[in-house]
């Protein structure tokens, strides 16, 4: 899956069978999770559909990880929890957000 | 063109009688918000550049019945410059991010920025999709943005243009936790400490 098709559209439904994607899914919502920030990830596709799929989540498309960092400090400032679903190999960006501190 | 407005009377006259408005002042803004009156509604961010305007997105969807408020800088909103795509594809009703535009890095020395070379924030926020994009480089626009802010819907977004010069500090309180603290027991009750 390219980067636009990850990003892009409504909610779908996911295609394939069932993997531990489910497990975090259902592991997010178990834990209230309602603001989703991602960037497009080939291996993280059925987490962002169910994700997409799932009407207690509201899904926001960042242009980079360290929007979802500041993203997640405002939905805890307001009452909500949100996640970062990061690329590949995170760290590096998010890291630097987060030590720069709030 | 010479610039008439100062950073501390644009934020004053935004924050007078600001009733419920969830406030977050990024950097340099941290003290223009204080100065305006330390708030339990206020979030100073202190550092964490480039992060403000997201910031705002998280609290202002976490809140829909409330308006939040960004106030910010132009190097601080040039660092985190993505955030006005990503906030236009949310069309947030009730987020409105200001930025006081000195076309300068005042916190590291005054270095020039890109925004006194030209470059319109407002413009790209425009093109990104938000609702109502404003530059402002006249006292009579601050009115009409304050009208805006309080009884308008967003995405907004305003770029002041303001007289580059170094104000004295005017801070809040320094620790973090605690101004987390007061103003989520301001806005979501007592309760708010005893949340996961």
């Amino acid at each position: 899956m390219n980067a636009a098709a990850a990003g892009a559209g409504s909610a779908s439904t996911p295609v394939g069978p069932p993997c531990w994607a489910d497990a975090v899914q259902a592991m997010l919502k178990a834990a209230n999770i309602r603001q989703v920030g991602m960037v497009p990830a080939a291996g993280r596709s059925r987490l962002i559909k169910l994700c997409e799929a799932d009407k207690s989540m509201r899904i926001v498309r960042l242009t980079t990880e360290e929007e979802g960092v500041a993203l997640a400090a405002g939905a805890r400032l307001g009452g909500e929890k949100g996640v970062l679903l990061s690329q590949k190999v995170p760290g590096a960006k998010d890291f630097r957000t987060l030590t720069k501190g709030a | 063109m010479k610039k008439s407005m100062h950073r501390r009377d644009v934020v004053a006259q935004l924050l007078k009688d600001r009733g419920e408005l969830l406030v977050i002042g990024s950097l340099s803004s941290v003290s223009d918000i204080t100065s305006a009156g330390d708030h339990e509604l206020n979030f100073p961010m202190w550092g964490a550049m480039g992060g403000g305007a997201m910031m705002g997105l998280g609290l202002a969807l976490a809140q829909p019945k409330r308006k939040t408020l960004v106030v910010t800088g132009d190097g601080e909103m040039l660092m985190g410059i993505g955030a006005l795509a990503t906030i236009a594809v949310m069309q947030p009703k009730n987020l409105y991010v200001v930025v006081l535009d000195n076309e300068h890095y005042a916190e590291t020395g005054m270095q020039q920025s890109h925004t006194g070379h030209g470059v319109d924030l407002a413009g790209m926020a425009k093109a990104a999709g938000f609702k109502h994009a404003l530059n402002i480089d006249a006292q009579a626009g601050v009115a009409r943005l304050r009208e805006m802010i309080y009884k308008g819907d967003g995405p907004l977004f305003a770029q002041v243009k303001i007289v580059a010069e170094r104000m004295p500090m005017v801070l809040p309180p320094r620790d973090g936790s605690f101004i987390k603290n007061r103003f989520r027991i301001a806005l979501l009750g007592p309760g708010a400490l005893y949340d996961e």
